[in-house]
């Protein structure tokens, strides 16, 4: 999805030269403020994270508890008390959608993290650690595109539900679980793809002339290279991630009642909208 | 689109290159069966758990007719024998073949899959062109209008709403149901279905295409005279073809395994209805007959896509 701006050589070489000297993040930070969109975006995200991170922990902002049902006032529409209305127990909806998000904030996040982590790790051991270890790692991969995904969580969140194993004993933990589980694999072959043209490039020999050691030509100069396209998949897995948690929702094996995932609390709404 | 095969050498390396990737496919499926075995039944319960529990002589026989009573390396031992032999087993719950049941829904699941996969192509790929061809201007902002729109929305929400607006509303379309050749009961499950893959088509499509543009053999084909149709069609499209395929691939797989959402809210009798069901009810059969049946349809999409590489760009070989 990146796509190439038509810069000619000359004019992209006249920047690099006239421009000070800065490090890899720093530039990528001041190349990030120079772009409004993607401030405005930033933003807007950082309020809704606010929102979402207060909402659940600082009464001021939730308002109401979202557990506590008040029969004197169910499926009320917008209004000073009720930001959002009440839904048919007369439970505040803003403070439902509050606790809700947070859910599906910590899913979708949660499950890049883990897919990222061992994306790197089986892409990077594919790549790199010879022929054996690569063919070990590619079949692993092709194993994990085989199985129909959404089938696979929800049997993979059948087998953690009511475990009491350390931190996979909540049904949060165990969805993120679930849903990383078939999501690494496209991180993972992104990744290998990339290491490989990455280590025919003329930089990465000069590195290696100039005695660089393994561990810095990967770290310093392949990692960060590769790293591109792999954020693009991984930001595009998020909203995967919550639409997966969603479905999980929608069948009946996320989260238990009373917490409103989106999901299942939109299918309760839908229901009353007949 | 044959004659892009005419060369014999390609067309015989091409022959052996499917050869080996349908045996690949074995291990690929056997694989699949395994974890998949060993994981359900790791699933907390067994098949026969009732509200009131079955007296023991009852459940005694019952395990022993679905062959659950025996240990489990034995039970894993005679599916596989029964699978090698083309026999899936018993529904636990219906008592019917299991082959039986996804053969009855097949046919439906594989008409909505494959209409909402052709709406999706034909219909994110003439917005990524029309994307593409008017970049900045309002074609463009339409087409990422309606592929933010259509990557933003679940499908279960869309589904709802489309409902409401074009069912009870308006009246035009079947609440439920479905019915090759009734547009009163196609249009909604296709859109509900195909709105997603369709919009991250458009969004492959015009990254695609922009990149083509910017090639030298554009300029030359345009500095040639040819009509701008021609630049278009010939030159661009069938160039840009090849990352539209590479997502092509899993979008298949994701319409077809994501399609049991779709049938549950239309109440369509497909196959991916009894999955759900299933992995509730522990029942064993229909779990492992609807994964592997799911796990061969990704397998040869993933294969076909694999050949069409070679139709878009005919660089690529095969060895």
């Amino acid at each position: 999805m990146a796509e190439a701006e038509a810069v000619s050589p000359l004019e992209a070489l006249e920047e690099v030269a006239l421009r000070p000297e800065r490090g890899l993040w720093s530039d990528a930070f001041r190349r990030l403020i120079r772009n409004r969109l993607s401030m405005a975006a930033l933003i807007l995200l950082a309020i809704v994270a606010a929102l979402v991170v207060l909402g659940n922990y600082v009464d001021v902002v939730q308002r109401y508890d979202p557990r506590v049902q008040d029969h004197s006032a169910t499926q009320e529409g917008p209004s000073l008390d009720h930001f959002f209305g009440t839904d048919q127990l007369g439970r505040d909806n803003w403070a439902r959608v509050l606790q809700g998000t947070w859910i599906s904030l910590q899913v979708g996040l949660g499950v890049q993290v883990i897919a990222l982590t061992i994306g790197l790790l089986v892409g990077g051991i594919a790549a790199l650690g010879g022929r054996l270890l690569d063919n070990l790692m590619m079949r692993l991969t092709d194993l994990g595109f085989a199985f129909p995904d959404l089938l696979f969580i929800i049997l993979l969140r059948a087998v953690l539900a009511g475990r009491d194993w350390p931190i996979l004993g909540e049904p949060v933990p165990q969805m993120i679980f679930a849903i990383a589980f078939v999501n690494w694999v496209i991180i993972s072959r992104l990744v290998r793809g990339q290491m490989l043209s990455l280590a025919e490039r003329d930089y990465v020999m000069a590195a290696r002339a100039m005695g660089a050691t393994q561990m810095r030509i990967v770290f310093q100069h392949m990692l960060p290279n590769t790293l591109g396209p792999v954020i693009v998949a991984v930001v595009f897995g998020i909203p995967l991630a919550i639409f997966a948690e969603a479905v999980l929702a929608s069948s009946a094996s996320g989260c238990p009642r009373p917490r409103p995932a989106w999901a299942s609390w939109s299918r309760m709404a839908t229901a009353s909208f007949r | 689109m044959l004659s892009l095969f005419s060369d014999g050498n390609n067309d015989k390396a091409m022959t052996g290159y499917i050869i080996r990737r349908v045996l690949r496919m074995i291990p690929l499926l056997w694989a699949v069966a395994t974890v998949t075995f060993f994981l359900m039944h790791a699933v907390e319960g067994g098949p026969f758990d009732r509200e009131k529990e079955l007296p023991p002589n009852v459940l005694a026989n019952l395990e022993k007719k679905y062959n659950v009573d025996n240990p489990l390396v034995e039970q894993y031992g005679l599916y596989l024998l029964n699978l090698v032999q083309g026999d899936l087993g018993l529904s636990f719950e219906t008592n019917r073949e299991v082959s039986t049941i996804i053969r009855e829904g097949v046919e439906v699941s594989a008409q909505l899959g494959a209409s909402a996969f052709l709406y999706a192509m034909v219909f994110g790929m003439t917005m990524g062109v029309i994307s593409a061809l008017n970049q900045n201007r309002l074609g463009d902002y339409l087409g990422v209008f309606f592929a933010t729109i259509g990557t933003a929305l679940p499908n279960f929400i869309m589904a709802t709403f489309l409902v409401i607006i074009f069912s009870v509303q308006l009246g035009w379309f079947d609440v439920l149901g479905w019915e090759l050749g009734n547009y009163r009961k196609m249009v909604l499950p296709i859109l509900a279905l195909g709105t997603l893959p369709a919009a991250y088509i458009a969004r492959v499509t015009r990254a695609s295409i922009l990149e083509v543009l910017n090639q030298d053999y554009i300029r030359t084909a345009r500095a040639k005279g040819l009509a701008e149709r021609v630049v278009v069609l010939r030159h661009t499209i069938k160039n840009a073809m090849v990352p539209i395929l590479t997502v092509a691939g899993p979008i298949f797989a994701f319409l077809v395994t994501g399609s049991f959402i779709v049938e549950r809210i239309f109440a369509i009798n497909g196959v991916g209805r009894h999955f759900v069901t299933a992995v509730f009810q522990r029942d064993y059969g229909v779990i492992m007959g609807t994964t592997i049946f799911y796990a061969v349809i990704i397998a040869a999409a993933n294969l076909v896509v694999d050949i069409l590489y070679a139709v878009a760009d005919p660089r690529i070989r095969y060895r």
